[in-house]
């Protein structure tokens, strides 16, 4: 293994979107994530009801069926259904983008830092205290402080990095903590490069690979654990439609007003199977880098 | 070193490691919501008796003190009072502990059998049009969450082919069994009462399937994918030239390779069960120690939800032991590496 | 041995197949069996349930105290009192001193027979704890002693109008189990913890039933006391459960398959449709005297400012309430529900008017500052219909300009907040119920400065003018005097504006009327007006069951 140069050249990325073209299903997976990106972006405008997704009531048309005015019914409040599905994206995307965004810079230095103080007291007590962390499943913990916190959808993210953010710290030692063995690091420091520049220059670009992998992968599986959040009631509280809030709103209703959960469920599915396939080819892209 | 050796250092770090989760839920619990006196009694309680309580609780101690006083009255059994259900914690943990027991081992006992079943059909016909579904099926079961199916399944079997209890444990009017270790299904088999046995297993079924649901996916998905890779390799090639039957190879020399990466990820799937129960169990009223965990985290029940966050950490640190236990013995470079030394 | 196409998973997989028929032929077999627990009434409402008789004062409390226990006197659906555990009584000249004389032979639980002095216990009881119901007596009653052992006199400090209706709020306890139970030390000096923490999963009453099981977290289970003073009617259900409101998917599932014959009152508008094409079932609704209201937080701004209160009481849409979310509703006429003697007919009533509405915000001091001053609002989790009105309340506001954020929350949790200011939210969706059928009980239950702090006045009013005008019409022995009173009270607190008045209730709920027989079912059904104070709705004594019925309709397909 050779330090990876950071500054990537034109045909580097060729070849990589090459290579991850090359597999029909995660290509399938990139334009799902885009389709997820735009509709959230451009919901307003998309939207065939972008007023339903606010404070809007028509109990005059509540509870729907599927029909052509409204392509997934309405709900018991009179609200197009397909609409609020549209801007539920955004809140799922935030969520699952945004805790990934939080916990990787703060999960990655503490890795980082045990992983170069490896075999010392340094390492020793971070990875206990994210032993303990990790000792219970992360959606217990994220259920339990969010639960603690006021309702938004801040805090919900903000319970849910609390509980991920260790799997990153512990992914980032195990490889920075032998990368840190290597001789092109040894060789690094009896020249007297400064820490920073080891931890940054030398150990993190040879961690890259494994924590994009897991970044892409994991997107999905944030936004499962924020849709759960919002099933049991927590997260954006209404109007701000929320996919897990729909779905258990709408259970009351089976089995005689089925769509009214049917659309959210879907949805959920879709967003989480985007994520996979796209995060399946990333790890295929990245892993074929390695010499 | 001997796998007696592995073990006793594995317990060390798991106290360990469930010392410092206890530091962490009681500072959750202390620091987040409000008045944890005025909490415990309640809205109609006047405020002398608030007073009275701090005291009791010693609030009015430094935290240090505070945990050290919680963790002794831990160790003596004592896990405090319910807000919600009014008696000591203890006593409503041994009554809903069980019912999450049976429902996660039986579902522990469906994802892994058919999971594992399903991945070796799907490498065997690899190709065929059964691995195809088994394949779509792996990536179904995996994108949807517990609760999905937990409600796919309450209107599958709730409404269209109405077969199975939606909910409760034990229909009313059926003779139950004595306690002996709280799970219905084994108490009634054991005292031969059979009548009782079916019925709480066909309560059982519907939340165990929807936990079940994911992670035989996965299994499925994982079992396969190792062992399509395997059909590959050169070993494999030398045993069909040799005339090893098909289903010999399968079963006695890939499955067993396979299974350690699988029953690696089954282990985290199955300590994750009990997390996904505290939805499964809502969607089913199902009086399990999820929902009773549920149902005090919204009503931020501070005794409660330590206590059962706890007892959940000891679990799955458990589970996670034993699983490397499992695979250690499986894994022949392991088990080998043992011996050698 | 293992066949050669299946392989030994294919077996495996036959296997559980023919293990999964027999559970499914099993399963079948036990639904038509004849059981005792056939004879039971099984009833759902909101939780937690407190059946202790000096601490419960909700929905559910009540419907337990009214089986558990006895009063003095017992309400007619028309609006007054007979004599109960009291065959007669006696009021001297200065309206001052009530002296009853009580039946003999009516026997506790335990067999203790009822005395004088148990009456004067917990009468005493219920003064000193100070929760539940004791905010009617504690400003009117000074002492309650028994004269001989079945005559027994209750002294007021002042006149108090409505104090012989008020009495059925007064559950009558074995003073002996309950001593016998006290906890030591506690808060009631010599009396411990009176009890308290027994009469939470225990009775000490003499009512038609007795606790057999008391389950805290999810339901009780009460069974027929056989010597039961006043008799029992052969077809009266042996047993009697209720149990923690939950999903309607839930609800509809038990109700189909006949384990719950009386739903609660709270369940979607679809679910009561799903129900009603059931065989053997039938949805009624009837007037309960109860009124559902947006209570606003007078002492929290934005909502301590007068005219943003009345503004967003002209912005609300009442007539899509009761004609889409709640029909078969009447639009409340200010705090006192319409079928409530001393209702006040020409009080103010409210309607849309977008127009006004902005008038009014523009004199309030937040009309600028919108934005840095949003709406709190609790709805209540176990009524799914609320956050219907709770949305077309934050679309109505919308439309101001004033922005509403919303959070459901447990009913525990709402009882909780309204205990302090800071903690109760601007505006509340909560139903109350008066508890006797006077509109005073409304008024003083809602606006007096006692019961703020509670979750029936989450307005922290605290007027002192009202407080007197309330006192002053509560001691007028007169009724015609008192009315009057009550209707210049009526008037000035719909001036004050301190609450959206939204519906007076009409309770819905289903009921398996092909095998039970339920008094409130058949008079809603054949049009008569019956009006049941909170809690004897639910009077499982005078109910009837038939269990021959019951397995005729599980047997059908």
């Amino acid at each position: 293994m050779k330090t990876l140069d950071l500054n990537v050249t034109w045909n580097s990325i060729k070849r990589s979107i090459y290579k991850f073209s090359r597999n029909k299903i995660s290509v399938v997976g990139f334009f799902m994530v885009l389709f997820i990106i735009i509709v959230a972006i451009f919901a307003p405008y998309l939207a065939p009801y972008p007023k339903h997704a606010g404070a809007f009531v028509d109990f005059n048309n509540a509870s729907k069926p599927p029909s052509l005015t409204y392509l997934f019914g309405t709900d018991p409040f009179g609200r197009d259904i397909l609409s609020r599905v549209m801007f539920a994206f955004r809140g799922a995307l935030i969520m699952g983008l945004g805790v990934i965004a939080m916990i990787v810079p703060v999960g990655v230095l503490v890795g980082l830092i045990a992983g170069y103080y490896s075999g010392t007291w340094v390492d020793t007590v971070i990875m206990r205290i994210t032993d303990v962390f990790i000792t219970l499943p992360a959606l217990l913990l994220a259920l339990a402080v969010a639960a603690l916190m006021q309702r938004t959808l801040f805090n919900s993210m903000m319970a849910v990095a609390f509980a991920w953010w260790p799997w990153y710290a512990r992914l980032t030692y195990g490889m920075a903590s032998s990368v840190r063995n290597e001789v092109f690091v040894q060789d690094a420091e009896t020249i007297g490069a400064s820490k920073t520049h080891i931890i940054f220059k030398e150990i993190l670009p040879n961690c890259l690979a494994p924590i994009f992998t897991k970044m892409a992968l994991e997107v999905g599986w944030v936004i499962l654990v924020g849709a759960t959040l919002s099933f049991v009631g927590l997260g954006e509280q209404p109007p701000t439609p929320a996919l897990g809030t729909m779905v258990s709103d709408g259970a009351k209703y089976l089995p005689f007003q089925w769509w009214i959960s049917t659309a959210p469920a879907l949805a959920i599915m879709f967003i989480i199977l985007a994520f996979n396939l796209f995060g399946d080819g990333i790890r295929d892209m990245l892993s074929t880098e390695e010499v | 070193m001997s796998l007696l050796s592995y073990l006793a250092k594995r317990l060390v770090l798991a106290i360990g490691v469930l010392i410092g989760l206890s530091i962490l839920l009681f500072l959750i619990a202390r620091v987040l919501p409000g008045d944890p006196a005025r909490i415990a009694l309640g809205p109609r309680a006047p405020e002398y008796a608030i007073e009275n309580l701090r005291k009791q609780m010693n609030l009015d101690k430094p935290l240090y003190t505070q945990y050290y006083l919680w963790i002794s009255s831990l160790m003596k059994g004592d896990l405090g009072i319910s807000l919600l259900s009014r008696r000591p914690v203890q006593d409503d943990i041994k009554e809903y502990f069980p019912a999450t027991f049976e429902e996660v081992l039986l579902a522990a006992i469906i994802l892994s059998v058919s999971g594992i079943s399903l991945g070796i059909l799907a490498a065997k016909y690899s190709n065929t049009w059964l691995d195809g579904i088994v394949r779509i099926f792996a990536y179904l079961g995996i994108i949807t969450p517990a609760f999905v199916w937990a409600i796919i399944l309450l209107l599958i079997f709730g409404y269209w082919i109405p077969i199975f209890p939606l909910q409760g444990r034990i229909s009313p009017g059926v003779p139950l069994p004595p306690t002996i270790t709280g799970m219905l299904t084994l108490d009634s088999l054991l005292t031969g009462n059979l009548v009782a046995f079916w019925d709480a297993l066909k309560h059982l079924i519907l939340p165990s399937l929807a936990l079940a649901m994911a992670p035989m996916a996965q299994a499925a998905r994982i079992m396969r994918s190792s062992m399509s890779s395997d059909l590959e390799a050169d070993h494999v090639s030398a045993m069909i030239a040799y005339g090893v039957p098909q289903n010999r190879i399968l079963t006695k020399y890939l499955a067993r390779l396979a299974l350690i990466p699988t029953i690696s990820i089954m282990s985290l799937d199955i300590a994750s069960l009990a997390a996904a129960a505290f939805v499964v169990e809502l969607v089913f009223n199902f009086p399990g120690l999820s929902r009773y965990g549920m149902q005090a985290i919204l009503n931020k029940d501070l005794n409660a939800i330590s206590s059962v966050l706890l007892i959940f950490g000891v679990f799955f640190t458990f589970i996670t032991i034993l699983v490397d236990l499992i695979v250690a013995y499986l894994d022949p470079r392991i088990r080998l590496q043992r011996r050698s030394m | 041995m293992y066949s050669k196409k299946l392989g030994k998973f294919g077996v495996i997989l036959v296997v559980s197949l023919i293990l999964a028929l027999l559970l499914v032929s099993c399963g079948k077999a036990q639904k038509t069996s004849y059981t005792p627990e056939d004879y039971i009434i099984r009833t759902t409402e909101d939780w937690p349930t407190y059946i202790d008789p000096a601490v419960g004062n909700d929905f559910s409390d009540s419907i337990a105290l009214v089986n558990l226990y006895d009063s003095l006197v017992f309400p007619t659906p028309q609006g007054d009192v007979n004599p109960s555990l009291a065959e007669k009584w006696d009021i001297s000249k200065d309206s001052l001193t009530y002296t009853f004389t009580l039946r003999q032979g009516v026997k506790f639980h335990n067999g203790d027979e009822l005395t004088a002095e148990d009456v004067a216990f917990s009468m005493k009881r219920l003064l000193t704890i100070g929760e539940g119901f004791a905010y009617i007596f504690v400003p009117y009653v000074q002492d309650c002693k028994a004269i001989d052992k079945y005559t027994v006199a209750i002294t007021l400090k002042k006149p108090f109008g409505p104090f012989i209706a008020s009495l059925i709020r007064v559950y009558i306890l074995d003073k002996r189990a309950v001593m016998e139970h006290i906890e030591k030390p506690g808060s009631y000096g010599d009396f411990g913890d009176y009890g308290k923490k027994w009469l939470l999963t225990n009775d000490a009453g003499s009512g038609p039933y007795k606790v057999k099981e008391m389950n805290m977290v999810s339901y009780l289970l009460a069974e027929k006391f056989d010597d039961y003073w006043g008799g029992w009617d052969p077809d009266a259900p042996k047993f009697f459960k209720e149990s923690a409101t939950s999903e309607p998917t839930s609800e509809y599932t038990s109700f189909a398959s006949r384990e719950l014959e009386i739903t609660d009152e709270l369940l979607p508008l679809e679910t009561y449709q799903s129900i009603a094409k059931l065989s053997g079932a039938d949805v009624v609704t009837f007037s309960n005297g109860n009124t559902f209201s947006i209570m606003l937080h007078t002492k929290k701004p934005p909502t301590d400012d007068i005219h943003f209160r009345k503004a967003l009481a002209y912005s609300f849409d009442y007539d899509q309430v009761v004609s889409k979310i709640y029909p078969g509703a009447l639009q409340s006429q200010g705090p006192v529900a319409s079928t409530t003697p001393g209702h006040d007919p020409n009080v103010f009533q409210y309607h849309q008017d977008l127009a006004k509405a902005k008038l009014e915000l523009a004199q309030s001091k937040y009309a600028d500052k919108l934005n840095q001053y949003p709406v709190t609002l609790s709805w209540c989790a176990e009524a799914p219909e609320e956050e219907k009105v709770a949305l077309l309340f934050q679309a109505n506001a919308a439309e101001l300009g004033i922005k509403v954020e919303i959070t459901k929350k447990p009913f525990g949790q709402m009882e909780a907040d309204a205990i302090s200011p800071e903690t109760t939210p601007n505006a509340s969706l909560i139903f109350v119920a008066p508890n006797y059928a006077e509109a005073g009980a409304m008024l003083t239950a809602r606006y007096s400065s006692s019961s703020a702090g509670t979750w029936e006045q989450c307005e922290w009013l605290q007027n002192s003018e009202i407080d007197h005008m309330l006192e002053d019409a509560a001691s007028t022995t007169d009724k015609q005097e008192r009315f009057k009173k009550d209707y210049a009270i009526q008037e000035k607190i719909v001036d004050l504006c301190p609450t959206i008045y939204v519906f007076d209730q009409a309770e819905r709920r289903a009921y398996q009327s092909a095998y039970v027989y339920w008094l409130p079912g058949e008079a809603a059904k054949s049009g008569k007006l019956y009006v049941p104070i909170m809690g004897y709705g639910i009077y499982v004594h005078d109910m009837k069951v038939y269990p021959e019925k019951r397995a005729d309709l599980l047997s059908k397909p």
